[in-house]
C-alpha cells in the first residue's frame, strides 16, 4: 500500500484495457478486483474507474495496479487531454473508511473483523449499539428485577451499573469500561481510574452482605484494572488498541448506517406503492371518460380515423429517426389506436417501445452508477432496480444481486435477481458465482453447492468455486 | 459505632492510634509515651512483662527478655536470618514442631506469633484504657517486603490478642496515607521506611483520597538493629577484644549492656556529633579484677561504620523509581532510623529532593493504620487505598524454574491465568507447586503450597494443556486453581500459611491469653487496692503521734490506740499477701480508723 503515493496517482490518466488474450478467470484475484476489472470497458479513464467502482480511489487503484500486474490490463495511453483531476481532494470526499495509522491494518473492511479479533475485549461488535446516555445507557440491557431488589443499601443506579459492566466484560472495550476517551493522556486516565475504584473497589462494601453483587463487583474491578495497567502501562499497545476501537467503531456506525438504509427503502418502496395506486385509479378513471365519449363519436369519425393514423405514423417514424423514442412510442401507439389492422403500425410500435425502454433504462443504470460511486447505495439501488424492471439484462440483474449481497439486504431479492441473471446468460461464470455466494450466505448449502459446482463444470480450475466447495463440505 | 484501632507493630517500639471524630491520634501508654517497646520478658517469678518495664529489666534478665521478635515472624527454621538471629541474640531460639523457630523463655518455648501477641494485646489495653470501651477489630502494619507467611503469621499473632484483624497494610502505605488523608493532594510520593528491623521503600501516587501503590521494594532484614550492631560487633567488641583478648559476647549481660550502650549513642548522634560510651564493670576477669568500657564515639566514625548499609537502602530506592516511572514529587521519612543525619543526606541525593518534614516519623505509620480501619467501615470515606502484591506468584516448573503468573507490584484484587502443559509422555497427574518470591530459582522463593491435579489424558509431552489461575482477594488470600483445558477437570487451593502455627494452636492459644488477660486485670485490682491501702495507712502513720498524745491517757484512748495498730499491722500483712478479700476487708477498716483519727484530731486539736 506504502509504495502508492498519492503524488503519482495524478499521472493517471490513461485508459485501462481488457486484456481479453489472458484468461481472466485462471487468476488468483480476490472478488474486489474482479469487480474493478468487469468495470473497465475501455473508454474511460483511471479517474472515471475510480468513481464508477464505488470503492473510492485508494482502493480502486490498489485493485487496478494489481490487474495491470497481472496483465489482464493494460493502460492505453489517453488522447488528448482531458480534465485533471485532484486526487487528494476528492479521496478526502469520498473515503469509505477512516484513516488509521496503525501498524499491520490493511484498511479493507474485509479484514476488520479478523484484525480486531487480535483485541481480547473489543469482541466481535458488529451488531452491538455503542452505549449512549439517557435511556439508552445501558444499551438496553434488561435487568432482572428480583437481583434489583438485593442489597438493598446499595443504589439501583450502582447495581444496574455493576450488572451492566460485568454482563458486557470482554465486549465493551477499555475506554468506555473507564470512562475514559481515546485522546486522555495518562494523568486523566489515572484520574478515570480513580473514580473508577471509588465506585466498584470491593473495599467500598466492606464485610457487608451484598449477595450476588459481591462476585460482580470483584469481577468488575479485575477487569477494569487490568484495562487501566494495559491502557497505563504500554503506549504501543494503547496505540493498536485505539486504532482498534476505531475501526470497530467504524463498522458499528457503518452498521447504524446501513439499518438506516433499509430503513428508508422500505419507507421508499411503500411511498411509491402508494403513488402508483393512486395513478392507476387515476389513469382507470380517465380510461373509463375516455371510453364512454369515443364510443359516442366512433360511428362519425370512422373515415377520418385511417387519415389520422397514416398522420400520426408518419410523425412517430420521425421522431423514431430522430433516435427520440418516447415521443415515436406516443405517436406510434396513437397510430396503432386509429388503425389497429394495420400490421406496420404494429410492429413499428412494438420497435420503438422496445427502444425506448432500452434507452430508459440505460438512462436510470446511469443514474444508478453516478449514485453508486458516491457512495449513496440505497439511492443506487433505486435506479437499478427500475433500470432492471424496465429491461431486465442479465448483467444488471447480477450487478443488483451482487450490491444486495454486499450491503447485506434482501437475500430473497438478490437470488431473484441473481436467477434472473443466469437464466439470462448461463455460461456466464461470474453471474453463477454470485448466485453461489447469495446460497452460502443465506446458508441455503445445497443450492450454493450444486452452483458452484456448475462454476466448476464450466471452468474446472476456478479457484474461489474450489474454496467455497471445500468449505460448504 | 465500631472502633477500629490500627497497630504499628514495629521491630523495637509499637504505636496504636484510632480515629476520633474525622481525627486520626495516637494513644499515649500508661507512661505517657506515644510509642511501646516491643519487648517482652517473663521475670524470676514468672509473670509476663510488656513494654518499658520489660525494657528496662532487660539488663538483669537477658536471657528472658524478647526483642525483635518481628525479625522471627513467619520465618523458617534454618533460614538465615533465623540463623543469624540465633548467634547474635542473648535469648535462647529452638526449633518449634512447625519448622518454626520458637523462643524459649523460662520453663516454657512460646511461638512468635504468641509473642508478638503480648505486644499486640498491650496496645489494645493502650486503646481500652483511652476510650474505657472494649475494643475487638485492629488494622495491624507490616513492612511492605513483608511475604504471604510473615502476614499471614501477624494475622495469627491479632488473633491470639483477641482481635479481629480487618486488613494487614504496608507500613509505608500507611504513612502515606496519614500523610495524604484529608488533604487535597494530588502528587507522586516516595515513602522511605527504615526502621528497627526493616527497610521498605513504596512509591504512591495520590490523588482525591485515592491512594495507588505504583512499586514497593524493600529489605526485611536491614533495620536499625543493624546499625547497632555494626556498633557493638565491628567497634566495642572488636577492640575490646583487641585491648583484653576478652570476647564481650560470650556475657550475656554485657551483650545486653552494650545493645543498649550502643542504641543510645547511634540516637545521640542524630543530634551531637559526638557521644561517650560509658560501662562501668563491663565484665569480670576471672579473679576479683573488673574491667570498664570508656570509648568516645563520634557521628563520623558512625556513618564510617554503616555508610554501606544506607547505600544498600539507596540502591533498593533506585530500583523501585525505575519500576513506577514517575517522577517523584515528594519524599516521605519513615521510622526511627530516618533520624540519623547520613540517611537524610543519602536520601536527598537519590532523589534529588528535600525529604518531607513536619510528619513524626515513629507515630505516622500507626496513625495511617487508624485512617484504613475507619475508611473500611466509612460509607462514602474519603480514604481508599488501592494496594499491590509485594512479591511476584507463581508456580514452579520444569527445571526449578518459577513461572511468574501474577507479577509483583500488580493492583489487588486481582486474578490472572496461564496455560501450561505436561513435559512427560503419558503423564497422567502434574504437581502445582506454588511460590511466592522474585527470583527465577524456585529454590530462592518461599513455597506457599501445593496440590496435585489427576485424571489427565495419557498423551504425548506438551500436548495436554492445563489452566492455572491465581486469585487474589481484597484481604490478600491468595487461592490457585488448576484446571485441564481438555477434560475440564479441575484442583483447587486457598493458600492459609499460618506460619508454623496449626489452627488448633492458635486456638487454645486464643483460650489461654483470655485466661492471662483475666489474671492480668484482677492483678490490676489487687494493685489498685494495695495502692489505696498504702495511701490510707500513710496517712493514718502521719496522724498516729498526734492522736497518741490526745488520747493517751484514758483507758478508752489506749484501747482504741490498740485496735488500730491492729489494723494497721493486719493492712501490712494483706499488701504483703495480696490477697483481694483480705485487702477488701482491711481497706474498710482503715477507712474506719482513718475517720476516727481525723474526728479526734478535729475535734480535740
Amino acid at each position: 500500500m506504502s509504495e502508492l503515493d498519492y503524488s503519482v496517482l495524478g499521472a493517471w490518466e490513461d485508459h485501462p484495457k481488457r486484456n481479453f488474450e489472458t484468461d481472466a478467470t485462471a487468476v488468483d484475484i480476490d472478488t474486489r478486483a474482479a469487480f474493478v476489472l468487469t468495470r473497465i470497458d475501455g473508454n474511460s479513464s483511471v479517474a472515471d474507474l475510480c468513481i464508477v467502482t464505488g470503492l473510492g480511489e485508494r482502493d480502486t487503484l490498489v485493485h487496478l495496479k494489481r490487474l495491470v500486474e497481472l496483465k489482464l490490463v493494460f493502460l492505453e495511453e489517453s488522447q488528448g487531454k482531458r480534465r485533471p483531476i485532484n486526487v487528494r481532494e476528492r479521496h478526502k470526499s469520498a473515503a469509505p473508511i477512516p484513516e488509521i495509522d496503525a501498524p499491520d491494518y490493511n484498511g479493507s473492511s474485509e479484514t476488520d473483523a479478523a484484525w480486531l479479533a487480535q483485541f481480547e475485549g473489543l469482541g466481535s461488535v458488529p451488531g452491538r449499539r455503542r452505549r449512549g446516555s439517557g435511556k439508552n445507557r445501558f444499551g438496553g440491557l434488561k435487568f432482572d428485577q428480583d437481583l434489583l431488589r438485593e442489597a438493598d443499601f446499595l443504589t439501583v443506579e450502582f447495581k444496574k451499573e455493576v450488572i451492566f459492566l460485568h454482563a458486557y466484560i470482554g465486549q465493551i472495550d477499555n475506554f468506555e469500561f473507564l470512562n475514559i476517551e481515546p485522546t486522555d493522556d495518562r494523568k486523566r486516565i489515572r484520574k478515570a481510574y480513580f473514580e473508577f475504584s471509588r465506585r466498584f473497589h470491593p473495599d467500598t462494601v466492606f464485610r457487608r452482605d451484598v449477595g450476588p453483587y459481591e462476585d460482580k463487583i470483584s469481577a468488575v474491578f479485575k477487569h477494569g484494572t487490568d484495562a487501566y495497567e494495559l491502557m497505563n502501562s504500554n503506549a504501543a499497545f494503547r496505540e493498536r488498541y485505539l486504532a482498534a476501537v476505531q475501526v470497530r467503531n467504524h463498522l458499528m456506525d457503518e452498521d447504524v448506517a446501513n439499518r438506516r438504509v433499509t430503513q428508508q427503502k422500505s419507507r421508499l418502496g411503500r411511498l411509491r406503492k402508494q403513488s402508483t395506486a393512486r395513478k392507476d385509479a387515476l389513469r382507470a378513471r380517465l380510461q373509463k371518460n375516455t371510453a364512454v365519449r369515443s364510443s359516442a363519436s366512433r360511428d362519425k369519425q370512422v373515415g377520418s380515423r385511417l387519415d389520422k393514423a397514416k398522420q400520426f405514423y408518419d410523425e412517430g417514424m420521425a421522431y423514431f429517426e430522430n433516435e427520440s423514442y418516447t415521443s415515436a412510442t406516443n405517436s406510434l401507439r396513437l397510430a396503432a389506436s386509429y388503425d389497429p389492422k394495420n400490421g406496420e403500425y404494429g410492429a413499428a410500435l412494438a420497435l420503438s417501445e422496445e427502444r425506448m425502454k432500452a434507452s430508459k433504462a440505460e438512462a436510470q443504470w446511469k443514474r444508478g452508477y453516478i449514485q453508486e460511486s458516491l457512495g449513496h447505495i440505497s439511492e443506487a439501488l433505486q435506479a437499478y432496480l427500475e433500470a432492471a424492471d424496465v429491461l431486465p439484462k442479465p448483467d444488471y440483474c447480477s450487478h443488483i444481486a451482487h450490491l444486495l449481497l454486499k450491503y447485506d439486504q434482501d437475500l430473497h431479492k438478490a437470488e431473484e435477481l441473481a436467477l434472473k441473471a443466469v437464466k439470462g446468460d448461463p455460461r456466464n461464470i461470474e453471474f453463477k458465482l454470485i448466485l453461489g455466494r447469495i446460497y452460502q450466505q443465506a446458508k441455503l448449502t445445497k443450492k450454493a453447492v450444486s452452483v458452484f459446482e456448475q462454476v466448476l463444470e464450466l471452468d474446472s480450475r476456478h479457484a474461489e468455486a474450489k474454496q467455497a466447495l471445500r468449505k460448504l463440505k | 459505632m465500631e472502633r477500629i484501632i490500627g497497630i504499628d507493630l514495629g521491630t523495637t517500639n509499637s504505636c496504636v492510634a484510632l480515629v476520633e471524630g474525622g481525627v486520626p491520634v495516637v494513644l499515649t501508654n500508661q507512661g505517657g509515651y506515644k510509642t511501646t517497646p516491643s519487648v517482652v520478658a517473663v521475670s524470676d517469678s514468672g509473670k509476663r512483662l510488656v513494654g518499658h518495664i520489660a525494657k528496662r529489666q532487660s539488663v538483669t534478665n537477658a536471657a528472658n527478655t524478647v526483642y525483635a521478635a518481628k525479625r522471627l515472624i513467619g520465618r523458617r527454621w534454618g533460614s538465615p536470618p533465623v540463623r543469624t538471629m540465633i548467634e547474635t541474640m542473648p535469648y535462647t531460639i529452638v526449633e518449634g514442631p512447625n519448622n518454626d523457630p520458637r523462643i524459649q523463655l523460662r520453663d516454657r518455648v512460646y511461638s512468635i506469633p504468641e509473642l508478638s501477641s503480648i505486644i499486640l494485646q498491650e496496645m489494645r489495653l493502650v486503646a481500652e484504657e483511652y476510650t474505657g470501651d472494649s475494643i475487638q477489630q485492629a488494622v495491624i502494619t507490616v513492612p511492605a517486603y513483608f511475604n504471604d507467611s510473615q502476614r499471614q503469621a501477624t494475622k495469627a499473632a491479632g488473633e491470639i490478642a483477641g482481635l479481629d484483624v480487618l486488613r494487614i497494610i504496608n507500613e509505608p502505605t500507611a504513612a502515606a496515607l496519614a500523610y495524604g488523608y484529608g488533604r487535597e493532594v494530588e502528587k507522586t510520593v516516595a515513602v522511605y521506611d527504615l526502621g528497627g528491623g526493616t527497610f521498605d521503600i513504596s512509591i504512591l501516587s495520590i490523588s482525591d483520597g485515592v491512594f495507588e501503590v505504583l512499586a514497593t521494594a524493600g529489605d526485611t532484614f536491614l533495620g536499625g538493629e543493624d546499625f547497632d550492631g555494626r556498633i557493638i560487633m565491628d567497634w566495642l567488641v572488636l577492640d575490646f577484644a583487641r585491648e583484653h583478648q576478652i570476647d564481650l559476647r560470650r556475657d550475656r549481660m554485657a551483650l545486653q549492656r552494650l545493645r543498649d550502650a550502643a542504641e543510645k549513642a547511634k540516637c545521640e548522634l542524630s543530634s551531637s556529633n559526638e557521644t561517650e560510651i560509658n560501662l562501668p564493670f563491663i565484665i569480670s576477669t576471672g579473679g576479683s579484677e573488673a574491667l570498664h568500657l570508656q570509648k568516645t564515639l563520634s557521628r563520623q566514625k558512625l556513618e564510617e561504620l554503616t555508610v554501606d548499609l544506607v547505600e544498600r537502602t539507596t540502591k533498593i530506592c533506585r530500583q523501585a523509581v525505575e519500576e513506577a516511572g514517575e517522577t517523584i514529587d515528594e519524599v516521605l521519612l519513615v521510622g526511627g532510623m530516618t533520624r540519623m543525619p547520613l540517611v537524610q543526606q543519602k536520601v536527598r541525593e537519590c532523589f534529588g529532593l528535600e525529604p518531607l518534614r513536619g510528619v513524626h516519623p515513629e507515630e505516622v505509620v500507626a496513625l495511617g493504620a487508624a485512617i484504613q480501619g475507619a475508611a473500611l467501615f466509612n460509607e462514602g470515606s474519603s480514604a481508599l487505598l488501592l494496594d499491590v502484591t509485594p512479591h511476584s506468584l507463581g508456580i514452579m516448573v520444569h527445571g526449578g524454574i518459577v513461572s511468574v503468573v501474577i507479577p509483583q507490584n500488580t493492583t489487588v484484587p486481582t486474578s490472572k491465568s496461564h496455560i501450561f502443559t505436561t513435559v512427560k509422555d503419558n503423564q497422567t497427574s502434574v504437581k502445582i507447586l506454588v511460590m511466592q518470591g522474585d527470583s527465577d530459582l524456585a529454590a530462592e522463593n518461599e513455597m506457599m503450597g501445593e496440590f496435585i491435579l489427576t485424571g489427565l489424558r495419557a498423551a504425548n509431552a506438551g500436548e495436554v494443556e492445563i489452566e492455572v489461575t491465581f486469585d487474589i482477594n481484597a484481604d490478600g488470600i491468595v487461592a490457585v486453581s488448576a484446571k485441564d483445558l481438555e477434560t475440564g477437570q479441575e484442583q483447587a487451593i486457598t493458600v492459609t500459611a499460618s506460619a508454623g502455627l496449626t489452627p488448633e494452636e492458635i486456638e487454645s492459644m486464643i483460650r489461654e491469653n483470655q485466661d492471662h488477660l483475666v489474671s492480668r486485670r484482677s492483678d490490676e485490682a489487687v494493685e489498685n487496692l494495695k495502692l489505696q491501702a498504702q495511701r490510707t495507712l500513710m496517712e493514718l502513720e502521719r496522724l498516729f503521734p498526734q492522736v497518741r498524745s490526745l488520747l493517751d491517757e484514758s483507758e478508752f484512748g489506749q484501747d482504741a490506740i490498740r485496735k488500730a495498730n491492729g489494723v494497721i499491722d493486719r493492712a501490712k500483712l494483706a499488701i504483703a499477701a495480696e490477697n483481694v478479700d483480705e485487702l477488701k476487708s482491711v481497706h474498710e477498716a482503715l477507712n474506719r480508723t482513718h475517720n476516727m483519727f481525723k474526728g479526734v484530731v478535729q475535734k480535740i486539736g
